[in-house]
C-alpha cells in the first residue's frame, strides 16, 4: 500500500513537471510520447541485464550489442520488407552475441569486464564495417519509410498519442521479471546463481545451465533495444546511434540495486532527460541563448547524479562477475 | 632467474601471437561473409601498415599517443579500476593543449618561448582534472568506473565540440576546425607526419614503467590492483592510491591528446567533429590489455595497431570497404585475449600431441 501511494505521488510530480515545461513552449504530449520512445531501448537493455546480473553475469558490452543490433536490424527490416522482422532480427543477434559471451564467461572461465569491452570496440569497428560493406556509404542508412516499424498512433479524446507495442511489451516483461524473480522458485534458483553458484550446483541447479539462458536473454533483449533504436524511434541508423545508451542502461542497473520495477522507472527518468534535452535544444528562446552541446549534457549528468544517490546502501549478488570453477 | 623471466615473457608473447592469429581468422571470416577478399583485405591492410619504409614511419606516428592512452589504461588497470574514460581524458587534453599553445601564447607573449611545455602540461592537467570526477564518484560514492567514465566521455565529447565548432577555440578564418597551435608548440617534423613527439611518449611511458615497477608508489598501486582488502591490512592508504592511479591515467591520457595537437603535421590543430582524436582512447584499451598492462610491451603493440589503423587507410581506396574494419579485428582480438582459457585448451592439446 506504502509502494502505492509513492507511485501516485512519483506520476503527481512527473504531470507537475511537464505542465511548467509547457510554459517555456514545450508540449507536454509531444514530450511524454518521446520519452518513452528514448525509454524503451534503455528499459529493455536494463531489465536484460538486471535478470543477467542476478545471475551473477557482467555484460557491459550492452551499448555495443545495441549499436551492431541497430544496423542489422535495419538490414534485416530492408532484406524482408517488413519492420517487425527487422526488430526480430535485431532480438536473435543479440541472442546470439550473449549465447556466445554467456559460453565464454561460464565454460571459457572469462574475464567478463574485458570480454565486455571487447565487445564494445568490435561493434564500434564493425558497424560502420557493415553499413559501408552493405550500403556502400559511409557512416549512415536511412531505410525507406515502409520498411519502418513506426508506432501506433491512438487517439483518446480528441489527443494524439503515439505509442509503440515493444513498448507496452517492455513494460510488461519488467512485471513479468519482478514476478519471476521475487514469487516463484525459478527466481530463487536464478538468484541462488548469482549468490552461491557452489550451493546451487549442489542443489542440483545447473548454473552454467541459467546463466547462459539468462546472457541470451539480457543481450537478446538489448538486442530488440538496439533495432528498436534505427527503425522505430529515428527512422535509419548511424554509426554512432547508440550514444552509449547500453552504459546509461547499465546506469539503471547498478541504481535500482538489481531490481526490474526501479529499473524500468530510471530508464523512464533518463529516457525523459534525453527527451527534454532534445526538446529544449530545438525551443525557440532557448537554442539561440544556450548552445545544443550544453543541453545534451543533461541525460549523462541526470545519470551520474541519480546512480550517485541510488547506489548507497544497495547490495548485489556476492558471487557478481566472478567465473564459477566448478570442483 | 633470468631464464624463468624469459620463459614467462616468452608463453606472454606466444598468448598474445595466439590471439591476434584468432582475430585475424575470425576477422577473415566476416570479411568472407560480406563478399570481399581476404587475400586483397589483408595484404592492403599489412603492405599499409608494415611493408614499405614510409608505411612504417606513419605507423610510429600513429602508435605515439595510442601508447600513451594504452599506458593510461594499463596504471589505472593495474591499480583495479578500468578507466574506460581515457577517450574523453584525450578529448581534454586535446582541449588543453589548444587552450595553451594557441590562446594563451597569443595573448600573453612571454609566454611564447615555453609555449610547447606549457601546452604539454594544460593537456596533462585536464585530462587528469578529467579522472578526478570518476574517481572521486568512485572512491567515495562507489559509482562503478565503467559507468561514470563513459557518461564523462560523452560530456567531454559535447564541450570540446562546442569549444572547437563554435566556443573560443575555433578558427575564425576556418570554422570546421579548432585554432592552430603556434610555431613554438610544435615538435619538429622527422618524416610526413612522424615527429619527435614520439621519444618524448617512449620516455614518458619508460617513466611510467619505472614508477610502477620499482617504486613505492606502484608497489601501492599494484598491491590495490591484486587485493585491496590484503592491501588495506598491510597499511596502504587503498582511497588515495586509488584516486592517484586514476588521476596518472588520466593525465597520460590527457598527454595523449596533447601530443595528437603538437605533434601532427600538417594540422596542428583538431578537427571540429573531434575526428582527430575519437577512439585514440579505445584504441589505446586494445594496446593495453594486447600489452597485458606492462608499459614495455605497450610501445610494441601500440606499433602493431598503429600499424593496422594505418594500412586500414588503404581499405577504402582499394578494397572499397571501411576502415573502421582493423578495430573490430582489435575488439576480436581483445575478446580471445579475456578468454585464456582458449590457449591453455589448445596449447594443451597440441603439447599432447608432439610428445
Amino acid at each position: 500500500m506504502k509502494l502505492l501511494y509513492k507511485y501516485i505521488l512519483l506520476i503527481l510530480c512527473y504531470i507537475i513537471v511537464v505542465m511548467l515545461l509547457r510554459f517555456i513552449g514545450i508540449d507536454p504530449v509531444k514530450l511524454t510520447h518521446s520519452a518513452l520512445l528514448s525509454m524503451t531501448p534503455l528499459a529493455l537493455a536494463a531489465l536484460g541485464e538486471v535478470v543477467n546480473e542476478k545471475a551473477g553475469l557482467v555484460n557491459i558490452g550492452l551499448d555495443g550489442i545495441m549499436l551492431m543490433t541497430a544496423a542489422i536490424g535495419v538490414w534485416g527490416a530492408e532484406a524482408s520488407g517488413i519492420g517487425y522482422i527487422g526488430l526480430l532480427v535485431g532480438l536473435l543477434v543479440g541472442g546470439l552475441i550473449g549465447l556466445i559471451l554467456g559460453v565464454m564467461s561460464t565454460y571459457g572461465k572469462a574475464i567478463q569486464i574485458i570480454a565486455g569491452i571487447g565487445v564494445n570496440i568490435f561493434a564500434y569497428g564493425f558497424t560502420p564495417y557493415f553499413i559501408m560493406a552493405m550500403w556502400k556509404f559511409p557512416g549512415i542508412r536511412i531505410p525507406p519509410k515502409e520498411v519502418l516499424a513506426k508506432p501506433r498512433t491512438i487517439v483518446l479524446n480528441g489527443v494524439y498519442f503515439d505509442i509503440s507495442e515493444v513498448t507496452i511489451l517492455t513494460v510488461l516483461l519488467a512485471l513479468i521479471f519482478y514476478y519471476i524473480l521475487h514469487k516463484t522458485p525459478l527466481g530463487l534458483r536464478i538468484k541462488a546463481c548469482g549468490e552461491m553458484p557452489e550451493a546451487a550446483d549442489v542443489a542440483g541447479i545447473g548454473v552454467f545451465k541459467i546463466r547462459i539462458i539468462l546472457s541470451t536473454l539480457g543481450s537478446a533483449l538489448a538486442g530488440l533495444g538496439g533495432a528498436f533504436m534505427s527503425l522505430t524511434w529515428f527512422g535509419g541508423v548511424v554509426k554512432e546511434i547508440s550514444a552509449g545508451r547500453g552504459f546509461l542502461a547499465l546506469g539503471c542497473v547498478v541504481a535500482s540495486g538489481l531490481e526490474p520495477l526501479p529499473a524500468l522507472g530510471f530508464a523512464f527518468l533518463f529516457g525523459f532527460a534525453e527527451a527534454l534535452a532534445y526538446s529544449v535544444a530545438i525551443t525557440p528562446g532557448v537554442k539561440e541563448i544556450v548552445p545544443y552541446h550544453f543541453v545534451y549534457l543533461l541525460p549523462y549528468i541526470t545519470v551520474l547524479v541519480v546512480v550517485s544517490l541510488f547506489m548507497r546502501g544497495k547490495r548485489f549478488p556476492r558471487a557478481l562477475g566472478l567465473p564459477y570453477i566448478k570442483e | 632467474m633470468a631464464i624463468l623471466i624469459l620463459k614467462k615473457t616468452l608463453s606472454r608473447v606466444a598468448e598474445t601471437v595466439f590471439a591476434l592469429l584468432v582475430g585475424l581468422i575470425l576477422s577473415a571470416v566476416i570479411i568472407v561473409i560480406h563478399g570481399y577478399s581476404v587475400i586483397d583485405t589483408y595484404y592492403w591492410l599489412f603492405y599499409g601498415g608494415f611493408i614499405y619504409y614510409n608505411a612504417i614511419l606513419d605507423a610510429l606516428a600513429f602508435a605515439t599517443p595510442l601508447m600513451l592512452t594504452g599506458t593510461a589504461f594499463a596504471v589505472a588497470s593495474l591499480a583495479g579500476l578500468f578507466n574506460i574514460g581515457v577517450e574523453g581524458q584525450t578529448y581534454m587534453g586535446a582541449i588543453g593543449a589548444i587552450f595553451a599553445g594557441a590562446l594563451l601564447v597569443t595573448k600573453v607573449n612571454a609566454l611564447k618561448p615555453i609555449a610547447l611545455p606549457l601546452a604539454l602540461l594544460f593537456s596533462m592537467l585536464l585530462g587528469a582534472l578529467w579522472a578526478l570526477g570518476p574517481a572521486i564518484l568512485k572512491v567515495y560514492f562507489g559509482v562503478h568506473e565503467v559507468i561514470s567514465t563513459i557518461m564523462f566521455n560523452w560530456m567531454s565529447f559535447y564541450i570540446s565540440m562546442y569549444l572547437v565548432s563554435t566556443g573560443p577555440l575555433v578558427d575564425p578564418n576556418r570554422p570546421e576546425k579548432s585554432l592552430t597551435v603556434v610555431e613554438e608548440a610544435r615538435f619538429s617534423v622527422i618524416y610526413s607526419i612522424l615527429t619527435t613527439s614520439i621519444y618524448l611518449a617512449v620516455i614518458i611511458v619508460s617513466l611510467t614503467y619505472f614508477l610502477l615497477w620499482h617504486t613505492k608508489l606502484g608497489f601501492e598501486i599494484r598491491t590495490c590492483g591484486i587485493n585491496p582488502d590484503a592491501a588495506r591490512y598491510a597499511g596502504i592508504n587503498v582511497k588515495k592510491t586509488m584516486l592517484l592511479a586514476f588521476i596518472i591515467s588520466g593525465a597520460l591520457a590527457g598527454l595523449a591528446g596533447g601530443l595528437i595537437v603538437t605533434g601532427r603535421p600538417p594540422k596542428w590543430a583538431i578537427h571540429g567533429t573531434l575526428g582527430d582524436v575519437v577512439n585514440i582512447g579505445f584504441d589505446g584499451i586494445g594496446v593495453a590489455l594486447i600489452g597485458s598492462n606492462q608499459p614495455l610491451a605497450i610501445i610494441f603493440s601500440s606499433i602493431l595497431i598503429g600499424g593496422l589503423r594505418n594500412g586500414s587507410r588503404l581499405l577504402e581506396p582499394y578494397v572499397k570497404m571501411s576502415s573502421e574494419l582493423s578495430r573490430a579485428i582489435i575488439g576480436l582480438i581483445i575478446l580471445v585475449i579475456a578468454l585464456p582459457e582458449l590457449y591453455r585448451y589448445i596449447s594443451k592439446h597440441l603439447r599432447g600431441r608432439l610428445t
